[in-house]
């Protein structure tokens, strides 16, 4: 079996297949900047890029995911190794506490971001009303998309 | 070994006979938590000044999201004149670093503060001597700047110099240890580069990339996965399982059961597997048919326990037995609370051999590493140094990974296959085998004198075990403890700052059918509610101002936090509360291990016909002493309004008597982004003050504020938390629109 991450095609053992995405991006590719948080897609931690669009990887099986072009927070800085604008925004504003829940979160901006920023914060902080953080740095997170926003006016 | 070996080469001779003696004497001890401060032996293993200039901190805290390692380093940068690009932060394993306290308690900067600096002063110290020497100078002619050490002829030394000079950089400290070196964080006079100014907290962007960094990120060669069941009450005995029907499943490697230990585990090859054969396992659990039903409330109900008399243990008593009339007889129930950290917890273990002896490598996430590692060598009879404990950050504690036994289920089962296992919880497992803080029931009585000031203080307590229980101790032996002692976790902050004539503050402790323990603040936050909502009640009763009729009663010694109180007011005064029916705004304050101090104001509005409720405005003043990284205290301000929301609002841990009932993460629901009001977070910084905990500290007055700020609004006074749109509705319905 093969998967599409971060550009190139990985082969993947058989018996990962029916294992769920967020597993196999993890245990078979090591790419554990995909974290599990509740493997029932409730908490947003899992959040990938698929075909651009931001998908929770924990309700997918690998074997679902083949067709798709997959992302994932390790292939989200450009390509000489600037952070994305989003991770950008996220480290000025000091976002992170325990920082577990945080690549599922940058994800899910960075999908909406790079389908063309929209014109107020509110579409991404309706998005991110699904991600859970227990430490409480909703309020930095806000920040973190407002600053997303100024940076694209000036 | 060999690196185990190489620890204790590192140092000159006498400091290291003298750390070794540390050791030893810690081995001693029986497996309980981690609670030594560190001493000031302990400080030199902190810090390694390298060949090129760059230090490294190999940081004696575990990092939870708290950000205390970045303070630290920021402390030592400051005592050798760095910049904090110089220094690099390490979670340095128990190769590296003598036992570590466990990380709890918002002692993180509080214990190690001073010997972080003392360490790095001493180091500062002794590399000026050696730059002295070198010069031909008296060492009090020697200047430090930041980039190394200068004579009055201008002729300098830099650090990258004398550090490659000075063979096992970090050894030298104890030499130096003897004598007090001045500490430059702690003087007050001086101009601090680094101290009180921000700093990005340490992987901070190893998270925005996804570097590994968590223990689930931790891959081994041939790594299988574990999962074992849990029990879902501590009185619950494991009489079966179906490991055949398991045993049979492709993937699976091994199935583990040991009924008289309550062990029962499978080991596959994917985690997927897992869940089919946990699925199949079928345990069947017993426990005592009169064991108390966790879903009634009848365990912890504080009048009850008050018509048979006083309760167990009396923290105050001053003068006659309190009589009445009560101007407020509040009576306050909390129930339990779930973590809900979102990393789920895990282990992975691998057995190995150095030179022939078996050796065991564990990377965990934990805020007590050391209590871990002791506890796996002393089961495996085993010397301390053969367990090497590789601290991995930690994906939210709030006091539910301070027992952790994720460990010894991993190595267990490695030691079973014979191969690295890995054993992460499920989300269930999280909720059915949490820790969660005990539900706790309050009787607070208050009188008042002619002129309206308090005369009498009564406040009664009941609550399921805190500390006194499985953190310190087997079960066995729990009930004796907790007849002695009262527990001194759920009775933090039950002795009230306020200066009242007579009083009596009494405290009962109830066994639960429920797995119990630490959880943010402790008692901190439940004993605060309670006292926080009834002087908010009485002077309402008696129509005073509730910041004023506080302030009266807070006597000269609670300066700090009377000062708090009044900014809070003045702060919250500039924005006048919006006009409207069914607005409020509520203050309240506390402090937390009596020095570190908060005051808080929330403004609410409930919305009458739907009880919903909307948190329009908290605003913090928090005085911790001296303030190392302001960003870093702000955003644990910021975290605890979060979590006073939660528990005021939304949070409550349901059980029914198979144990916890949440299985899924939508089943305890948490507040999000839309929840969180703007937070205004102001610290009053005394650089004359040591620093003090800031972890859990703004919990004891962000929950009350927001708790009074409800009342205030509404009219009226829940007995018990969380407060829902339906108790408001109902409640509604039952008075008059004002």
């Amino acid at each position: 079996m093969k998967l599409h991450v971060n550009g190139r095609a990985h082969a993947v053992e058989d018996h990962w297949a029916d294992e769920t995405l967020a597993v196999v991006l993890r245990e078979a590719l090591q790419l554990v900047g995909t974290k599990i948080g509740c493997a029932s897609g409730a908490c947003g931690c899992c959040v990938v890029h698929a075909d651009g669009r931001a998908l929770r990887s924990c309700t997918v099986t690998a074997r679902q995911a083949q067709p798709f072009e997959i992302v994932t927070l390790e292939g989200l800085a450009t390509s000489d190794g600037l952070p994305h604008p989003v991770q950008q925004a996220w480290l000025d504003e000091s976002v992170s506490q325990c920082g577990f829940c945080q690549g599922g979160q940058i994800m899910a901006v960075a999908a909406a971001w790079n389908a063309g920023p929209p014109a107020d914060a509110a579409p991404l902080l309706h998005l991110l009303q699904g991600h859970a953080c227990r430490c409480g740095t909703q309020l930095r997170v806000r920040r973190a998309v407002e600053r997303l926003l100024r940076r694209d006016r000036q | 070994m060999t690196s185990r070996r190489r620890w204790l080469q590192a140092g000159a001779a006498a400091a290291a006979g003298l750390a070794v003696a540390v050791w030893l004497g810690r081995r001693a001890l029986p497996v309980g938590p981690s609670s030594a401060d560190p001493g000031e032996l302990d400080g030199p293993w902190w810090l390694h000044l390298h060949a090129d200039g760059r230090l490294t901190v190999r940081c004696p805290v575990h990092e939870l999201g708290q950000g205390a390692s970045v303070g630290l380093a920021q402390l030592a940068a400051e005592e050798l004149g760095l910049p904090l690009s110089a220094v690099d932060i390490r979670l340095a394993g128990s190769d590296e670093l003598p036992p570590l306290r466990m990380t709890s308690g918002s002692r993180s900067i509080a214990a190690h503060a001073r010997p972080m600096a003392r360490a790095a002063a001493a180091l500062r110290e002794h590399l000026r001597a050696q730059a002295a020497l070198q010069l031909a100078l008296p060492v009090d002619l020697v200047r430090h700047d930041g980039a190394g050490f200068v004579a009055p002829d201008g002729r300098r030394l830099s650090l990258d110099t004398l550090a490659r000079q000075a063979a096992g950089a970090q050894a030298v400290l104890a030499a130096g240890g003897r004598i007090e070196p001045p500490l430059y964080s702690f003087d007050p006079a001086r101009r601090l580069r680094v101290v009180g100014h921000h700093a990005p907290t340490a992987q901070a962007d190893d998270l925005v990339r996804g570097r590994p960094l968590f223990a689930a990120d931790v891959m081994r060669p041939g790594l299988v996965h574990g999962r074992v069941l849990q029990a879902p009450r501590p009185d619950a005995r494991l009489l079966g399982v179906d490991a055949d029907a398991v045993r049979q499943l492709p993937g699976v490697v091994g199935v583990v059961v040991d009924l008289a230990d309550g062990f029962a585990g499978v080991v596959a090859r994917t985690p997927g597997t897992l869940d089919r054969a946990m699925a199949r396992l079928q345990p069947r659990w017993q426990w005592p048919p009169d064991a108390a039903d966790a879903g009634s409330a009848s365990a912890v109900d504080v009048d009850a326990a008050l018509a048979r008399g006083t309760l167990d243990h009396r923290l105050a008593v001053d003068g006659e037995a309190p009589a009445g009339p009560w101007a407020v007889d509040l009576r306050l129930d909390l129930p339990p609370l779930h973590h809900a950290a979102l990393e789920p917890r895990c282990a992975v273990a691998q057995f190995g051999a150095d030179a022939g002896v078996e050796s065991l490598d564990l990377w965990l996430g934990s805020q007590d590493s050391s209590r871990c590692q002791r506890a796996a060598a002393a089961e495996l009879g085993w010397p301390l140094d053969r367990v090497r404990l590789h601290r991995q950050r930690v994906g939210g504690a709030f006091g539910g990974r301070a027992l952790v036994d994720v460990a010894r289920e991993a190595w267990r089962l490695a030691r079973a296959v014979d191969r690295p296992v890995k054993v992460q919880w499920t989300r269930a497992d999280e909720f059915v085998a949490d820790r969660v803080r005990p539900p706790s029931s309050h009787r607070v009585r208050l009188a008042v004198d002619a002129d309206g000031r308090l005369s009498q203080w009564w406040h009664a307590v009941v609550s399921g075990p805190m500390l006194l229980g499985e953190l310190l101790a087997p079960r066995r032996v729990q009930p004796l403890l907790q007849a002695v002692v009262a527990d001194f976790g759920a009775t933090r902050g039950l002795v009230a700052a306020y200066a009242v004539p007579r009083r009596r503050i009494e405290f009962g402790l109830r066994a639960v059918p429920m797995h119990t323990g630490p959880w943010r603040s402790l008692g901190a936050t439940p004993n605060q509610l309670a006292i926080e909502s009834a002087i908010d009640d009485v002077a309402r009763r008696l129509g005073r101002d509730p910041v004023d009729y506080r302030l009266q009663h807070l006597a000269p010694a609670q300066a700090r936090l009377a000062a708090c109180l009044r900014r809070v007011r003045e702060r919250a005064g500039q924005l006048p509360l919006p006009a409207g029916v069914g607005v409020g705004r509520g203050y309240a304050c506390g402090s937390y291990h009596g020095d570190s101090h908060v005051a808080a104001c929330f403004d609410v509005h409930v919305e009458r016909a739907s009880g919903r409720v909307t948190v329009l405005r908290a605003v913090c003043v928090q005085d911790s002493g001296l303030v190392i990284n302001p960003d870093q205290v702000r955003a644990q301000v910021e975290g605890n309004v979060a979590m006073a929301i939660g528990q005021v609002l939304m949070e409550e841990a349901v059980f029914d008597t198979g144990g916890a009932r949440a299985r899924v993460w939508s089943d305890y629901p948490l507040p999000g982004l839309a929840d969180l009001p703007p937070v205004e977070v102001e610290l009053l910084s005394d650089r004359r003050q040591p620093p003090t905990g800031v972890g859990e500290t703004a919990l004891v007055a962000a929950a009350p504020a927001l708790f009074n700020a409800l009342r205030d609004a509404c009219g009226w006074r829940p007995q018990r938390l969380p407060v829902r749109p339906a108790d408001l509705r109902r409640a509604a319905a039952e008075t008059p629109a004002p």
